[in-house]
């Protein structure tokens, strides 16, 4: 059985002649179901036969939090740390409910709203690698927002009036 | 509320990025080049606006 190539919504589209409407806006999905219903990519990850330093186990930004003596605070929580333990085995791509409780600790006490955080803040694909160390720093006005998988945030340039307003 | 609370630091940060967004789009170019270096670091700029889907959530 096959389903319709066209959709019934797009045939009356087209019949009646409405007009054609874009959009530049940017809908980001969240499922926020059980994690076991929540869609995922297997991805590749060869964690099984690959040889990991000692001195690295865990994540890489709770080390470098600890050693550049940033206020416990800003430390990654155990339960984040669990977190990313589980998901470094498994061989699925990192969901948005996952990546949000990977936050950087600095947003943990400031909204639970997930919804505002992806609205918000923009999360880089690109993991800051070696050059960690230098961007966190104690100084939180000088330090870079990065969550647990080494990715930096930012602020949506036109996210602020909000966020001014939610402060208020 | 306690100076020291994460939460009132973090919205002192917000309110300090936001002043200066406002000092710069108003033309003031009173300000030091190492500020605009350090903000710059906390705003993404994208060339459209990202909206939640109401029924995603």
């Amino acid at each position: 059985m096959q389903g319709r190539c066209i959709s019934h919504m797009e045939m009356l589209h087209v019949m009646l002649k409405y007009l054609e409407v874009y959009t530049n806006l940017d809908f980001i999905c969240i499922a926020t179901m059980p994690l076991e219903l929540r869609a995922g990519i297997a991805i590749d990850t060869d964690t099984s036969d690959k040889v990991e330093d000692g001195a690295y186990v865990g994540a890489v930004t709770a080390s470098v939090r600890r050693n550049n003596d940033l206020a416990q605070w800003r430390q990654h929580t155990p339960n984040q740390l669990l977190i990313l333990n589980d998901l470094k085995l498994s061989k699925m791509s990192v969901d948005k409910i996952n990546r949000f409780s990977l936050r950087p600790p600095e947003f943990l006490e400031l909204s639970d709203n997930v919804g505002a955080y992806y609205r918000w803040f923009y999360i880089s694909k690109k993991k800051i690698k070696s050059e960690l160390p230098l961007y966190l720093s104690a100084s939180l006005d000088s330090s870079w927002w990065v969550d647990v998988q080494q990715r930096q945030l930012g602020v949506r340039r036109k996210a602020f009036s909000e966020i001014i307003e939610w402060c208020e | 509320m306690n100076d020291d609370d994460p939460k009132t630091q973090m919205i002192a940060l917000f309110t300090k990025i936001h002043n200066f967004i406002q000092r710069v789009e108003a033309g003031d170019d009173g300000e030091e080049e190492a500020e605009a270096e350090t903000v710059s670091a906390f705003i993404y700029t994208p060339t459209y606006y990202t909206m939640m889907s109401q029924k995603s959530i």
